[in-house]
């Protein structure tokens, strides 16, 4: 069963492959509506969100934020620290870095300065990951959860996607995955991208926008992680190789022209 | 050239999706069931607007209303009103995404759901002389080296469409389907 709900400014399409049908439509359901509980709790366009409550008032006092937002807290400081602060979910702030954020225990969250956080480069990721362990917990064994892109699956068979070959046709394949990987993220510069939802990148240490005329697409262990890493390999070019061995991760790159041929 | 970081190589996915360009998640039957799970009956309550009717809904939302004609059903459970299932396409981006909003009795969104996406891969799909490259293809490629993949939203379609017909039909129900 295949179910597409649009959520996370995308549509996110579900696949779940289970022997009882009303299962497979509990644990969609299930799955969607964890997505939709992680959007409300980390989009900064939910006022009430802890992002949107950390951004009002972290820098005053000590704030509890929920589990699942610490958590992607924990990750995004992690890759601040691997990337020398190429990675920065603080990026917005007028004044200020990921640096100033103090992540205390109990879920408690303040920052040294008044911060900007937009989890927009890494939360999508999360997302699909915890979308995958809500349908596993509902024992599905084989499944799919791709929201524009990032996709992660469930299961002993990686499922078939569509690669485009130069210059104009397609096959299904599974090439791209890489054993034991079982989450794939794939983004493109904005500039390149014509629809109105296009999305900008922005390099964490110089604030630049991205201007890449690539196409990245990056495998790993967790959707999470390679959302993030294609941005970060957009970023640091042949130079993410390092990190991408570190993170145990794959990437593969090509050249935005001729990817968008639309009249 | 380290085996993890493939720079001429290149990938980019398109979808996973299993064989056809246009994908069908589901049956209109079966998003009724799928928003409605505990319904015993749907009750088809076609509607056609009137010009007053369409200006209005025009008006209350600010979005443009295309057809005059809308598959409207109402869910029961024994004699028990559950909701509203409305039918409805929107553009994507060239060809038109069809989907189902779901509304309980007071008209509080319940579902929306996908039911027909048809331009998973861009406008390349629409050439001749790009189907024509399918025939006689095998999974055997010649061209490995500059394969690429895209991705299934991310590069064409925004959900902005999906979200401007909900805000339309939020209206219809406002000031038709309430009264």
């Amino acid at each position: 069963m295949r179910r597409c709900k649009p959520a996370l400014g995308t549509f996110v399409e579900i696949t779940a492959q289970h022997t009882t049908i009303h299962l497979k439509q509990r644990a969609i359901q299930a799955a969607f509506d964890r997505i939709n509980d992680l959007e409300v709790k980390m989009s900064l366009h939910c006022p009430d969100s802890d992002v949107s409550q950390l951004n009002a008032v972290a820098h005053e006092k000590e704030l509890a934020v929920s589990h699942e937002t610490y958590t992607v807290l924990q990750e995004s400081l992690r890759l601040f620290e691997l990337t020398n602060g190429l990675f920065d979910i603080a990026y917005k702030s007028q004044n200020g870095t990921s640096r100033d954020i103090v992540l205390l225990p109990n879920n408690q969250v303040t920052f040294l300065k008044p911060l900007t956080l937009d989890l927009g480069g890494i939360a999508k990721g999360y997302a699909v990951d915890e979308a995958i362990a809500t349908l596993a917990h509902h024992g599905i064994k084989n499944a799919c959860v791709n929201a524009g892109g990032d996709l992660r699956y469930l299961g002993k068979t990686p499922p078939l996607i569509w690669t485009r070959y130069a210059p104009h046709y397609y096959e299904q394949s599974q090439e791209v995955w890489v054993k034991e990987h079982k989450a794939m993220a794939t983004s493109f510069p904005s500039e390149n991208r014509d629809d109105l939802s296009a999305t900008t990148y922005k390099n964490g240490a110089t604030r630049q926008t991205l201007h890449s005329p690539m196409a990245i697409t990056v495998v790993a262990k967790t959707c999470l992680l390679a959302d993030a890493l294609t941005k970060l390999v957009m970023i640091m070019g042949e130079s993410s190789e390092t990190l991408l061995n570190q993170l145990n991760a794959v990437a593969f790159v090509r050249p935005v022209e001729g990817l968008n041929t639309d009249e | 050239m380290n085996k993890h970081f493939n720079w001429l190589a290149p990938v980019a996915i398109i979808c996973s999706a299993s064989s056809c360009f246009a994908v069908q998640y589901l049956t209109v039957e079966a998003a009724q069931k799928v928003c409605f799970p505990g319904a015993t009956r749907f009750e088809a309550t076609p509607i056609r607007l009137t010009d007053a009717q369409k200006k209005a809904i025009e008006k209350d939302s600010g979005i443009s209303v295309k057809s005059k004609d809308q598959n409207v059903w109402k869910a029961y459970s024994g004699k028990t009103f559950l909701g509203w299932f409305i039918e409805d396409d929107v553009i994507g981006k060239h060809d038109h995404i069809d989907w189902a909003l779901a509304l309980d009795p007071n008209g509080v969104v319940l579902q929306v759901e996908i039911m027909n996406y048809r331009e998973a891969y861009g406008s390349e799909v629409r050439r001749d002389t790009w189907r024509k490259q399918f025939e006689g293809k095998t999974a055997a490629s010649p061209l490995k080296l500059q394969k690429d993949i895209k991705n299934i939203t991310g590069a064409t379609l925004s959900c902005r469409h999906v979200t401007d017909g909900v805000k339309r039909l939020l209206s219809l129900f406002t000031i038709v389907l309430k009264n």
